[in-house]
């Protein structure tokens, strides 16, 4: 089942885009990545799946249910950190916390004391006198304190120490594994490979591509270095099938795109002293889609 | 009904301040009362003598100065300005609270509707207004009453024309927050506002301009006139108009707008 469904999404704000036309689907139970650059159109997408701002064209169902429609039966369910956190000032945490569960119903104290205490979060502080970091833990248990269905994070780990985000992957894994679907937004590609299974690119306002993390660095071109004669190196350079990154004397290190079968022949040709072929490690894959234009892109 | 508890926390510290500040200017010039009645012909003597223009502005009526209601509708020409002010300044605060604070990703990912909200925040401001106005009317009945004076109709009237006048301010203050798109303050707004329109009421008393009286918002309801004559049907008309209006151009853009981070 898809707990998301979002069709053909597009967003303008005035002349300016927001997104061009995003098309995405999350299942039940998944954990999905959602990378971009900044201004690729990932936080649009997501307002317009909290109603915060409303579509220019397409649709989102969320539950099955219309986001803009059912926006209130949908958010009962739905536990959001936005990624810039901001909550009123003069509060305690302890009286935000009581505020925002009273939109969902009665406060669980247990599970209110445990987020707190694991994310080590004082709640008789005012918001005022909280750091960022402090503010972002206050928007983690805010949105983790009803036991939400879909678990929305934009940029969640800006402004969290190393331990902190540690404590929080670990957090949105046990959530998961209760059976929460999990949106996780981040152009920080080691947290979206540490817990995603599946993810989408989006770049100009579009998905660029979209797969589990290991069939998209799989289905890409390799990394390969080569160790031979320079004479043998020489003449392989020429060969169009390869994109050279570096050469030494002995050495070419290239990419290659296309099948494997056929490089193999071609290397067969020459005396190689030692060959070694490694999937694009996911930065690799980020750069590739986002600094090359799109027409000259592999998979387009 | 959480917001509308919410809210009211933060609009009782709002109003606590003007509420002590027009309590007191309105229990300390009308204690004095008897001690002007007194005097009272002496300085209409004076007052006579003053061009004619002068006594226009500030909205002095010799013939009923001398009277309870003529000097409350004196003083509440002043007060209604605090009140106007303070009209602006709730309207904007409350529908603006979260583009103020930034809040809105909050609030709006919350389960309840933007009606709900736009509801619970406008109900919030008009029961404010109702303790302001509802205190404000009891020191006058407790103060007519301490000098034997009777709660009459023209005191009724000051006091009824300046909550109207309250109201359509405060749906205006909502309407602006409504359609801004950030909000960095809202004191000064809300003040340049308030004096705005007092200040075309002032031109419009000088000028004897109907039209400008009516476009102040004051001059629909101005106390030295109400005091002395019945509530004009046509500005109540259109005091509901105006309300309606603004409540509905603020409601529909306040359930439509995309919010900003």
């Amino acid at each position: 089942m898809n707990i998301v469904e979002v069709h053909h999404l597009k967003k303008y704000y005035g002349k300016h885009r927001g997104v061009e036309d995003v098309d995405f689907h999350i299942k039940e139970g998944e954990i999905f990545g959602f990378i971009g650059p900044n201004g690729a159109g990932k936080s649009t997408t997501i307002r317009c799946a909290l109603s915060l701002i409303f579509p220019t064209e397409g649709s989102i169902s969320i539950f099955g249910l219309d986001s803009i429609k059912d926006k209130v039966e949908i958010a009962r369910h739905v536990g959001y950190l936005p990624s810039e956190v901001a909550y009123y000032e003069n509060m305690k945490v302890k009286d935000l916390l009581a505020y925002s569960m009273s939109f969902y119903g009665s406060t669980d104290p247990k599970r209110l004391k445990n987020l707190t205490e694991r994310m080590d979060l004082d709640i008789n502080r005012k918001i005022d006198d909280l750091s960022l970091g402090n503010k972002k833990k206050v928007g983690i248990v805010q949105g983790l304190l009803q036991r939400p269905k879909l678990i929305i994070l934009d940029e969640p780990t800006s402004g969290l120490d190393p331990l902190m985000q540690q404590r929080f992957f670990d957090l949105i894994e046990e959530e998961n594994a209760q059976g929460a679907t999990v949106l996780f937004s981040s152009h920080i590609l080691s947290e979206v490979k540490r817990l995603s299974s599946r993810i989408a690119l989006i770049k100009d306002g579009r998905i660029e591509d979209m797969n589990q993390i290991a069939n998209l660095q799989k289905n890409h071109y390799k990394n390969v270095r080569l160790t031979a004669d320079p004479a043998a190196l020489d003449q392989f350079e020429q060969s169009s099938m390869i994109d050279v990154k570096d050469r030494f004397t002995n050495e070419l290190h290239f990419q290659y795109r296309g099948e494997i079968n056929l490089l193999l022949r071609e290397l067969a040709q020459f005396d190689v002293h030692n060959l070694s072929m490694e999937d694009p490690t996911l930065e690799e894959l980020f750069m590739e889609y986002y600094v090359r234009p799109s027409d000259e892109h592999p998979s387009s | 009904m959480n917001i509308l508890r919410h809210e009211s926390r933060w609009h009782i510290r709002l109003l606590r301040g003007w509420i002590l500040a027009v309590f007191l200017t309105l229990a300390l010039f009308l204690s004095f009362y008897t001690s002007f009645e007194a005097e009272a012909e002496n300085l209409i003597d004076m007052l006579e003598g003053f061009p004619r223009e002068v006594m226009q502005g500030f909205g002095l009526d010799v013939t009923s100065f001398g009277t309870f209601s003529g000097y409350l509708a004196y003083i509440y020409t002043f007060i209604q300005l605090l009140l106007g002010i303070l009209a602006v300044l709730c309207g904007m605060q409350l529908i603006g609270r979260e583009k103020l604070n930034k809040t809105s990703d909050f609030l709006f990912s919350k389960p309840i509707s933007r009606s709900s909200m736009w509801a619970q925040k406008i109900l919030v401001g008009i029961l404010g207004m109702v303790l302001v106005n509802g205190l404000i009317a009891l020191t006058v009945y407790v103060l007519a009453r301490l000098q034997d004076h009777p709660f009459d109709a023209p005191l009724k009237r000051v006091l009824i024309g300046s909550l109207l006048v309250q109201l359509i301010l405060f749906f205006l203050g909502a309407l602006l927050s409504s359609m801004k798109k950030r909000i960095k303050t809202v004191t000064g707004p809300a003040a340049s506002i308030g004096m705005g329109f007092y200040f075309l009421l002032i031109i419009g008393r000088l000028l004897e301009e109907e039209k400008l009286l009516k476009l102040s918002i004051y001059g629909l309801f101005d106390a030295s006139v109400v005091e002395r004559h019945p509530l004009e049907t046509t500005n109540i008309v259109i005091a509901f108009v105006l309300i309606l209006v603004f409540a509905g151009v603020g409601y529909w853009r306040y359930t439509q707008e995309d919010l900003e981070v």
